[in-house]
């Protein structure tokens, strides 16, 4: 103890020689004179509360410290747990001090600090949502749309630029990909972080065996609980009504969530039953998309719907029930079920005013549309998956019956009416069934697909069009054009994956069938007669499509590093029937090579680069070779030889993540180049009909891509920023009236959101997007399209409990006609805390603004629309939970 | 984890480590039946190292290895050296000051709250006038934070005893021996009688598992490059 003493005697020494500052030293006592060991000392310069310096008693209560400051006095403050704080003021000069204090039990303030807002464990990344949260929000897609690193494109959830492969609340994935039912409808308070698992692989079998670069989400919910959110609502005017009754369960082992929800006030609710999971292409694809159904080969003439906001133009009328169950037995299988359907009835009216540059002429074109779409949607499926370390296997089963009818009226160049209706009908029913499991070393894959369909369709146009090349020039009444596919299709696949020399190589081997019949016919009327047209106009056909291919799969990870590459080749004999008569098999083989290699080269840093060659031959419905009306001014046909396509994509991928800083960032770049053996032959007439066809002449396109997110939570001013920015150029070739030309395009654009939650008593959000995309034909016009939108919403919280908001959406376009449009929404909430309820009182579209006029390119027309809105409406709504 | 403070001395471990030590306590003194396994099972941690802090000294007790009386205890007398910013920020409605300090190969930045008059913090951390509420090294790849303080009365045990002190080892020599145990644990364990692989085959199944361990385990608190060599 005496050495130690001394030792730190000579130190205190040495300072004062060396360095002329101000030695503040001396020995702090209790009551009865003893020393206070392990007391802290700080000081501080008068009226800054910023510590400048500090020092700690020794075992006898003495102290030196060294002091920078050059202020004349200085405050000094002494702590310690038993004898509590104590502040003298001295002034700053070296001297020596006897302090006592007086022991004093401590009383400390208790304090719960929440999590941080973002935080990341392993390859978690955890967003607390009381965090995030504001109090106009209320459910948990009101939230994940604002985190850092996270976009929504529609409903649609991307993180770092690419969408999520999984969405899950406690672990479990009760809706298979439609989560857009979950996002809309489960209350944000009832989550207590939203979860974002990188590089997760959803296989537990293949986990630490397969490398997945792809993002899980996870809604960790406060506890197990029945939740859900539900609304009614009355407004004006015309009548309008709207209802959602969500109620959800997650429990332990049982998750339900059962809706219904109807409204006329422009939502269309069945964009929640859409399927967001993407298939992977790794050894076992678990996605539940495993439902094709059969093509629409006509449509009614639209009008381009605008490209903001449904809510301000969908005239709809949409009655939707779904329920969804998932079970998870005692052995850790899975069982899930659903069942939705959905009746719906849309009315979409507008002008549309198009010029089509053909060589030589110039083709106008004016339709005043009026469309009703009717459809009905009846879909299911159960599910069985057992998800274990030493098993997987999966069971998946779906049905689709849809029924379509739509009707348009339309009224061409002003003087002609031309009466559309459109029927389609389409059932789809497929089962896939797949597995894993350790066989000796070598983890064997199997899966197996089957599916069919039956989709008969039909267009009526009235009076009948194509005079010219159906009925020789005579005008007749009535053109039907009649469609009935059936599909069929089997793929099966077996794989052995096995690691040498930390490579992981997988051959897989792969066996399918797939065939479809074609039946199309066309039949006009005129008066009581009714004729069919002959052979230029029907279609019996069958084509098949035997598919085999060979794989290796390779990969390897070590490190900073992780590779992937796949070889298959492939070998395909197409088989086609053509009104009765067969013609001779077909083989075509080749091989379709594809890798990437990834480098995660610090925690925040990563960069991945893929390259790959495919080759493929046109699928089985697009084969036929008499003319389809596809709709009253187009017709179409194809050759029946295989079409080849040879395409070349490459990208690098760079991402910057740093959680604490809550920085997310990415940049991509994509190179692609297809060539074709053969090319679209298009033809106009000076009425605007098109006819396309195939024709043996080779034909390319390319483009270059760059795309850009970044985005950054600054916690200290509650404010979320995200930017993004892309520019593409490239050129594709077309052949329109006999000439063949190259057209030129170009766009770019970006945009940037700011999300400020730091007042109480205010909240504001600011968006804004603008993008350009100019088109050059070969003749070099050019058209350029510039199109801004600025969304600006502020919401007031005057009282407790009480909330106006303010929604402002301003449009801007390049189109002259076009006086740029601001749209006005405002929101009255009273908030009743008890019973957890919201009243409102809405006025949408506040300016009444009643018509939209958008302008777009296409190949080789520029097409003005003009889109009828909804008009001022106001609405009154109940808000509760369960 | 928690951190348990008191004037003269204070724990650090984790929480369910607390717990397990209540349980076996309260089983040896009899005061409470001896079948606790489910109790034992929900606390399994595989945080294993305990921090007792004295007036000069840290203690760190590790025990990875199975069976009984496998502690490793080391002891530092370290003074950390933090270098004070006026970087201020508030958490928890406490306003803190930031302080930086290189320990263990790596830089961590603390943030402390002058007002919570204790001089302690997480793992070894100490030694700034108020409480590190929050501290984490530069590469963000450890981080501690403060979740909630609280005051406690409560009695707790500990295997350190100030009166009977155990034998403490060398710093380095627990690091080299942790490092070698996580290595071959299976053969350790295997030689020590507690565990017989089924076949050769699990053997060797272990043996790999030992090996891909060791590889991943390799991002200590205190780098080991840092203290051993």
């Amino acid at each position: 103890m005496m050495v130690r003493l001394f030792a730190c005697f000579l130190l205190i020494l040495f300072s004062v020689t060396i360095r002329a500052q101000t030695v503040l030293s001396g020995k702090v006592v209790d009551s009865v004179g003893h020393g206070i060991a392990n007391l802290s000392i700080a000081y501080q310069e008068k009226g800054n509360s910023i510590i400048l310096g500090f020092t700690r008693t020794g075992p006898e209560g003495r102290f030196s410290l060294h002091v920078k400051s050059k202020q004349d006095s200085l405050l000094l403050t002494l702590s310690h747990l038993s004898y509590g704080k104590k502040d003298t003021v001295l002034v700053n000069k070296t001297a020596y001090h006897h302090i006592s204090m007086i022991l004093s039990p401590q009383i400390l303030k208790e304090v719960q600090v929440g999590p941080p807002p973002i935080y990341k464990r392993k390859d978690t990344i955890n967003y607390t949502v009381e965090s995030f949260t504001d109090k106009q929000d209320r459910v948990i897609g009101d939230i994940i749309k604002k985190l850092p690193g996270i976009e929504m494109v529609g409903d649609r959830i991307l993180y770092q630029g690419k969408a999520i492969q999984k969405y899950m609340v406690n672990n479990l994935d009760l809706m298979g990909g439609r989560y857009g039912m979950i996002n809309k409808n489960l209350p944000a308070d009832a989550v207590k972080k939203v979860q974002l698992i990188e590089n997760d692989q959803p296989i537990k079998i293949l986990d630490s065996v397969v490398f997945s670069d792809r993002a899980s989400l996870n809604l960790e919910l406060k506890k197990y609980t029945t939740t859900g959110s539900g609304e009614l609502a009355v407004g004006y005017k015309p009548v309008l009504w709207k209802v959602n009754l969500t109620p959800m369960t997650f429990n332990r082992t049982f998750q339900s969530l059962h809706t219904f929800q109807s409204n006329n006030i422009g939502l269309d609710v069945s964009q929640q039953t859409q399927m967001y999971y993407t298939g992977s292409n790794g050894i076992i694809d678990r996605a539940e998309n495993i439902i094709r159904s059969g093509g629409s080969f006509m449509s009614l003439r639209h009008v381009a719907v605008p490209g903001f906001d449904q809510r301000k133009w969908l005239d709809n009328r949409i009655f939707m029930v779904s329920s969804n169950v998932l079970k998870k037995l005692k052995d850790s299988t899975e069982i899930k079920g659903n069942i939705t359907y959905y009746h719906d009835l849309q009315k979409r009216e507008g002008y549309t005013y198009s010029q089509i540059f053909a060589p030589e002429q110039e083709v106008i074109i004016s339709e005043d549309i009026h469309n009703r779409y009717r459809a009905h949607n009846l879909e299911g499926g159960m599910a069985l998956e057992k998800n274990e370390k030493k098993i997987y296997l999966k069971n998946d089963f779906r049905f689709r019956r849809r029924w379509n009818d739509d009707e348009g009226q339309l009224l061409f160049n002003n003087e002609e009416p031309i009466q559309q209706n459109k029927m389609y009908r389409d059932f789809s029913i497929a089962n896939k069934l797949s597995g894993a499991k350790h066989v000796g070393k070598q983890l064997v894959s199997l899966s197996s697909l089957i599916s069919y369909g039956e989709t008969p369709q039909q267009l009526t146009v009235v009076p009948g069009q194509f005079v010219d090349i159906v009925n020789n020039g005579m005008p007749y009444d009535r053109l039907i054009q009649q469609v009935h596919i059936k599909q069929f299709n089997t793929e099966n696949a077996i794989s052995f994956s096995r690691s040498i020399n930390g490579w992981l190589i997988t051959p897989k081997f792969e066996i399918g069938y797939q065939q479809q019949q074609l039946n199309s016919d066309v039949e006009l009327a005129k008066g009581n007669d009714n004729w069919i047209l002959g052979n230029d106009f029907t279609n019996d056909q069958r084509a098949g499509q035997l598919k085999s291919s060979l794989n290796i799969g390779l990969q390897r990870k070590w490190r900073k590093w992780m590779v992937t590459l796949n070889i298959p080749y492939y070998l395909n004999v197409n088989d086609l029937r053509q009104n009765g008569v067969r013609s001779d098999p077909e083989t075509r083989s080749f091989l379709n090579p594809g890798g990437s290699v990834r480098l995660k080269w610090n925690e925040y840093n990563e960069v991945s680069l893929s390259g790959s060659y495919q080759t493929h031959y046109s699928g089985l419905t697009n084969r036929y070779a008499a003319y389809i009306i596809s709709n009253y001014r187009n017709i179409q046909r194809y050759r029946p030889r295989l079409l080849e396509n040879n395409a070349w994509h490459n990208s690098v991928y760079y991402r910057y993540r740093n959680t604490l800083d809550a920085v997310f960032a990415n940049l991509s770049y994509a190179y692609s180049r297809s060539h074709r053996d053969y090319i679209f032959r298009n033809t106009i007439d000076d009425n605007g009909l098109n006819t396309i066809s195939i024709e043996d002449q080779n034909s390319g396109n390319w483009s270059h891509r760059w795309s850009g997110n970044g985005s950054k939570l600054f916690s200290s001013i509650g404010t979320t920023v995200k930017i993004n920015g892309k520019i593409g150029f490239g050129r594709s070739d077309y052949l329109l009236n006999d000439i063949m030309g190259q057209r030129k395009n170009m766009d770019y654009g970006g945009g940037i959101e700011i999300i400020n939650s730091s007042w109480s008593f205010l909240s504001v959000q600011y968006k804004t997007n603008w993008g350009t995309s100019i088109s050059t034909l070969a003749d070099n016009t050019r058209y350029r399209v510039m199109t801004n939108v600025h969304d600006f919403d502020v919401s007031v919280y005057p009282v407790e409990n009480h909330s106006f908001t303010w929604n402002n959406a301003f449009y801007i376009t390049n189109v002259e006609a076009q006086k740029n449009q601001l749209f006005m929404d405002i929101i009255y909430r009273w908030t009743l805390k008890k019973t957890r309820t919201d009243l409102e009182f809405s006025c949408i579209n506040l300016l009444n603004n009643n018509q939209y006029i958008q302008r777009f390119n296409s190949d080789y027309a520029v097409i003005e629309s003009y889109f009828d809105l909804r008009p001022r409406q106001f609405l009154i709504s109940y808000k509760f939970r369960f | 984890m928690e951190l348990l403070v008191n004037p003269d001395e204070s724990v650090f471990r984790a929480k369910k480590r607390g717990v397990l030590d209540s349980v076996l306590q309260a089983s040896l003194e009899g005061k409470s039946s001896t079948n606790n396994f489910g109790l034992i099972r929900a606390n399994q941690t595989p945080i294993n190292y305990y921090i007792y802090k004295t007036a000069d000294s840290i203690i760190t007790q590790e025990d990875y290895q199975l069976g009984f009386n496998k502690e490793q205890f080391y002891i530092e007398k370290k003074i950390f050296d933090w270098q004070i910013s006026p970087d201020t920020i508030t958490i928890g409605g406490m306003k803190c000051q930031q302080a930086t300090t290189d320990f263990g190969g790596r830089k961590w930045i603390a943030w402390f709250a002058p007002e919570v008059p204790i001089n302690d913090g997480p793992y070894k951390f100490r030694g700034l006038p108020g409480l590190i509420v929050k501290v984490y090294d530069s590469k963000e790849q450890w981080s501690f934070n403060l979740r909630s303080l609280r005051k406690i009365q409560r009695k707790v045990t500990v295997k350190f005893d100030r009166n009977d002190p155990p034998d403490f080892m060398q710093k380095k020599e627990v690091f080299a021996n942790k490092k070698y145990y996580i290595r071959n644990r299976m053969k350790i364990e295997e030689a020590s009688g507690l565990v017989r692989p089924k076949d050769e085959k699990s053997r060797r199944s272990g043996l790999e598992r030992d090996r891909k361990r060791a590889e991943q385990d390799n991002n200590w608190i205190e780098l080991y490059d840092a203290i051993v060599h």
